[in-house]
């Protein structure tokens, strides 16, 4: 990394980040990690008691903080002129756009990471009866502090994020507007939400969800994890396809938007 | 077409069915030079167009002799720039963002770069402070400051004076006549305010409808358009004047006060004809001579004549 990619991600990290965004992010995790469905100790199993609320809890946070900070990013800066007095510097176009969000990016996954470390954390305290040891069984359990399955859904959530981000920046980009371009988002976010929640388990299209999409990954990889360790059989109903549905949806989608917004910025008049 | 300090070549920019810069050749060559024209004229595009904001449909553009399209980030380190209403980072303090501008630009020591230059427009006791609590004066002053910070060899402000009291218009004419005398940077100044043009600039372009309709330095202008206006004090001025408006020697005619002042078509023999009418009409000529406009009255003159 160059030292003026350094200085613009410190640039954004300080102005996009400053009170009282983080604190209001930081605050609404929390109060959303409280509102869990905590874990009773003859239901411990973690996809059902813990991935499977997680998303459907936390989708309202990511959508929201997404689309704030990016929509600030991009949007309220090209509407404030902002972006006007950053490229007057000799920086280029395509070194504003990459340091913006990798910058934000890594600063939602590092919040939404601690978020789900947390969760871990109070998972345990909860399970008083697993024993936590190095080499004892809870690393390969079903207990809700099994620490594979908490690493796949940490993978899934940076999946989500990472869709979210470039999602709201070409919104941002496309509309030049904070304010209109987080109406869009949301729309199509919850409106997606509400459409795939008319389809049944069966049909890949309702993977498209942004809260039951994640989950079916996590519930695919521990399985596969499971079998793999031989472990036994986790029956989750997740096949292939919809596995693979998911994971292409949020993945293809993330980085085709991501690279649209780049080549917006880059050939975007601005006046 | 001559070397200047910016060379424009049939730049034509369209925005829908708005053209914002039509056909449009001009080279830049003074030390200070001056954009002036209404609103909607182009100024600001042409700007856009200098620092890349803003794409030719057609046409070229250099700058010190580099050109928009191929070497941008070697004009961006050789040109400072305040935009029409920028908007820097309110959550920073002053000295923090001029520090951090002063890293992007590669100057050594930035906190003591950054100290200078806010000693420079005047905000050294503001420094520590938020910019979201700045004054919009104090705002304009930091734009002037992250303009000038990186020793450019060009420093490009777009209404650089909107926003500032007489005394901040002032500070900012100081600090032009200072940077372009004492430390060779040129400037190129879009603005309203015909004051600050006459004032500072060696070289004026005066834009509407996409295009410069006049230019060079203030001299030449003014007596480019001053050349055929005379003021005429005659015995009987109501007389005069309804007489010459009908004779249709004069191509305007208006009163200033007692006198009469008059524009007359190149190549018009104003005394010897002047004298001969105020003689068919018995009045006496007492006073007969050529009017120097001020910029204000070019300006008005060339825009009336399209």
């Amino acid at each position: 990394m160059t030292g003026k990619m350094r200085e613009l991600m410190s640039w954004e990290l300080q102005e996009s980040w400053s009170f009282p965004i983080l604190e209001l992010v930081l605050a609404v995790s929390i109060i959303q990690a409280l509102t869990f469905q905590l874990i009773q100790p003859e239901d411990a199993n973690i996809l059902t008691s813990v991935s499977d609320p997680f998303w459907k809890s936390m989708l309202f946070l990511f959508a929201i903080s997404a689309a704030v900070v990016f929509g600030r990013s991009f949007g309220e800066s090209i509407e404030k002129r902002k972006m006007v007095v950053l490229l007057g510097y000799p920086v280029s176009r395509k070194g504003i756009f990459l340091s913006k969000f990798f910058a934000n990016l890594f600063a939602c996954v590092l919040v939404f990471g601690t978020v789900l470390l947390a969760e871990g954390v109070m998972a345990f305290l909860f399970e008083p009866r697993v024993a936590w040891a190095p080499h004892s069984g809870a690393w390969y359990s079903m207990n809700s502090i099994a620490p594979a399955i908490w690493g796949f859904m940490f993978l899934s959530l940076s999946l989500v994020v990472f869709f979210t981000s470039s999602l709201m920046s070409f919104l941002a980009l496309a509309t030049k507007r904070f304010g209109l371009s987080i109406l869009v988002f949301l729309v199509f976010v919850f409106g997606l939400e509400y459409w795939t929640g008319t389809l049944s388990n069966a049909e890949p299209l309702a993977y498209l969800s942004l809260s039951r999409g994640p989950a079916a990954i996590v519930s695919y990889l521990s399985a596969a994890y499971y079998r793999t360790m031989g472990l036994g059989y986790m029956g989750t109903g997740i096949t292939f396809g919809l596995f693979s549905t998911a994971l292409c949806y949020l993945l293809i989608g993330a980085v085709a938007l991501f690279v649209v917004s780049l080549l917006l910025l880059q050939r975007m008049d601005l006046d | 077409m001559n070397r200047g300090v910016i060379e424009i070549e049939k730049a034509t920019k369209r925005f829908g069915k708005i053209t914002a810069l039509s056909d449009l050749s001009v080279v830049i060559d003074g030390k200070v030079n001056g954009l002036i024209g209404p609103n909607g004229a182009g100024k600001t595009t042409l700007l856009n167009v200098l620092l890349g904001l803003t794409r030719l449909d057609s046409g070229k553009a250099r700058v010190l002799g580099l050109d928009v399209n191929g070497e941008l980030s070697e004009i961006k380190k050789k040109v400072g720039f305040l935009p029409e209403s920028p908007g820097f980072p309110t959550s920073f303090t002053g000295e923090g963002f001029l520090i951090k501008v002063a890293r992007l630009r590669h100057i050594q020591e930035p906190r003591k770069r950054a100290s200078e230059i806010l000693n420079v427009v005047g905000l050294s006791h503001a420094g520590k402070r938020a910019i979201r609590t700045y004054s919009s004066g104090m705002y304009q002053r930091l734009g002037l400051a992250q303009a000038i910070i990186g020793d450019p060899e060009l420093i490009v402000l777009d209404e650089p004076a909107a926003n500032l009291d007489p005394i901040g218009r002032m500070d900012v004419l100081r600090v032009i006549d200072e940077y372009s005398k004492n430390r060779g940077v040129s400037f190129l100044l879009s603005t309203h305010i015909l004051y600050e043009v006459e004032k500072s600039c060696d070289w004026v372009g005066l834009m509407e409808g996409g295009r410069v309709r006049e230019s060079g330095s203030i001299d030449e202008l003014i007596q480019k358009s001053s050349k055929q206006v005379f003021r005429i004090v005659v015995s009987d001025p109501k007389l005069f004047e309804l007489r010459l408006k009908q004779s249709g020697f004069a191509e305007s005619v208006e009163f200033d006060g007692d006198a009469v002042v008059a524009e007359f078509p190149e190549g018009f023999d104003v005394y010897g004809e002047v004298v001969a009418l105020a003689k068919r009409l018995s009045v006496r000529v007492i006073d007969l001579r050529r009017v120097r406009l001020s910029l204000d009255d070019v300006f008005r003159r060339v825009l009336k004549a399209d």
